[in-house]
């Protein structure tokens, strides 16, 4: 699991989400609500002080997905 | 998982935030053509604008069958999310009352808005009216945000009742004994009851409508093949509600009792089901209309308290604008101030979140080196 992945899975547990893995599907198997997905990116842009544009919310559909895009955005603000 | 639920899934969030964005901008725009019709003081809308108001009840629709697509029973933590819900309400209650305490002040009006916007606010009035001497009007689109969240409760609670069928019939049932009773009491077309505190019969309306959304995703409706047949009776029915009928949910006004709100919801189906194969992901206009619709729920009690604020529809010196150009005035400046105070909220609230994870570091690694 890469360190993206890890943040993710902690930022859902401090939202009560248990049992996400970096497969599971945000919308599918943990059945997240828009307004939970929106909570998760707002805190994972403090987390990382990078502004995640909502663009984003049509390229992912697993953890995986959104740890990579966030690993992308990062990259990118640091070069 | 088939490609068919995996584009369900993967762009689904995305796009129905670009079109609830776009319902926004609809809602505020007919919002500041109410404003405008108020300072020109014309009976007859042009035709762009009698269009864009006779959606309204359909946009309104709209707006909870999406939110009740994106919605997931939660298993825990519905009282922590409710709460936050109703102190947005709260906080929109008071800096709306403050908004209009100023307001008054500035414009020097002798009949003070303030406090029966404060009580409206308190009791969740849909009209003008008088409750025990006190003079109580509707808090503004404050409305919305009260029935989003009073329907989102109880759809919750609903999705706890175990056998389908009961959780079906109250769903369903409350909204059709109240056309019942529309019938019954010899209104038909409704515009009653509506002096009932806190929304009751919108919120009725709104479970259903969310319910339908949450029952449209979960079967794939969406994204299944409609017989000709059924499109011709969906197609029908919504132009016949649009063309003959008036949908009004604060007010409880249904023109054509029941066949107004199911021509309502066939109208919506039609919407969600085509804006979702026609409008391509890629286009990069979806980028401000989804910006738009992830803050819906910051915008509506942001819009209150402009509303509030600058009471458009005293600006009488609009008028030699027209009708169209008061409108849109009113409508960029109020895009503005909502996009502005948006960008100052969230940027605060960033500062916050990082301060309390620094907080929540600093404490980690004390602990750790004790």
């Amino acid at each position: 699991m890469d360190h993206m992945s890890e943040k993710i899975i902690k930022v859902l547990k401090d939202m009560d989400i248990e049992d996400a893995t970096p497969e599971s599907s945000l919308m599918g198997d943990l059945e997240l609500e828009s307004l939970q997905i929106y909570e998760l990116l707002a805190e994972m842009e403090a987390l990382c002080s990078v502004r995640i544009p909502e663009r984003v919310l049509l390229k992912v559909d697993t953890v995986q997905d959104l740890a990579d895009e966030i690993t992308k955005l990062v990259e990118k603000k640091h070069d | 998982m088939d490609d068919t639920k995996q584009k369900t899934v993967k762009n689904v969030i995305g796009m129905w935030s670009a079109l609830k964005g776009l319902l926004v901008i609809a809602v505020i725009l007919g919002h500041s053509v109410y404003e405008a019709e108020q300072i020109c003081n014309i009976p007859v809308y042009p035709i762009p604008f009698r269009v864009l108001t006779k959606a309204g009840g359909i946009i309104l629709f709209t707006f909870f069958v999406i939110s009740g697509y994106l919605f997931n029973p939660k298993k825990k933590g519905i009282g922590k999310q409710y709460g936050k819900y109703v102190l947005i309400y709260v906080v929109a209650a008071l800096f709306m009352t403050v908004a209009a305490v100023i307001n008054d002040w500035i414009t020097g009006r002798t009949n003070p808005n303030a406090g029966s916007l404060f009580l409206g606010c308190l009791y969740g009035a849909s009209e003008r009216m008088s409750l025990f001497g006190w003079e109580i009007q509707p808090p503004y689109a404050l409305w919305f945000f009260a029935v989003f969240m009073n329907s989102w409760l109880i759809l919750e609670m609903l999705t706890k009742i175990k056998k389908e069928a009961v959780r079906r019939g109250i769903i369903f049932g409350c909204p059709v004994l109240f056309f019942l009773f529309c019938i019954g009491v010899g209104r038909p077309g409704g515009l009653i009851l509506e002096r009932l505190p806190f929304y009751i019969v919108p919120t009725i309306i709104a479970v259903m409508l969310l319910y339908i959304g949450y029952y449209i995703k979960k079967e794939n409706i969406l994204f299944q093949k409609i017989k000709w047949y059924w499109w011709c009776i969906i197609i029908f029915t919504a132009l016949g509600s649009y063309f003959f009928g008036k949908i009004d949910m604060m007010r409880n006004g249904y023109q054509l009792n029941i066949l107004d709100c199911v021509g309502g919801i066939c109208g919506v189906f039609v919407v969600l089901y085509w804006y979702i194969r026609l409008i391509n992901p890629d286009n990069r206009l979806l980028d401000p209309l989804m910006w738009i619709g992830r803050r819906t729920l910051l915008i509506i009690p942001i819009h209150c308290v402009e509303w509030a604020l600058f009471m458009w529809a005293d600006w009488r010196k609009l008028r030699p604008l027209g009708m169209y150009g008061s409108a849109f005035l009113i409508f960029f400046l109020r895009m503005g101030i909502i996009v502005l105070s948006c960008i100052v909220i969230e940027y605060l609230q960033m500062k916050y979140k990082r301060w309390k994870q620094e907080v929540k570091k600093n404490g980690s690694y004390v602990r750790e080196n004790h």
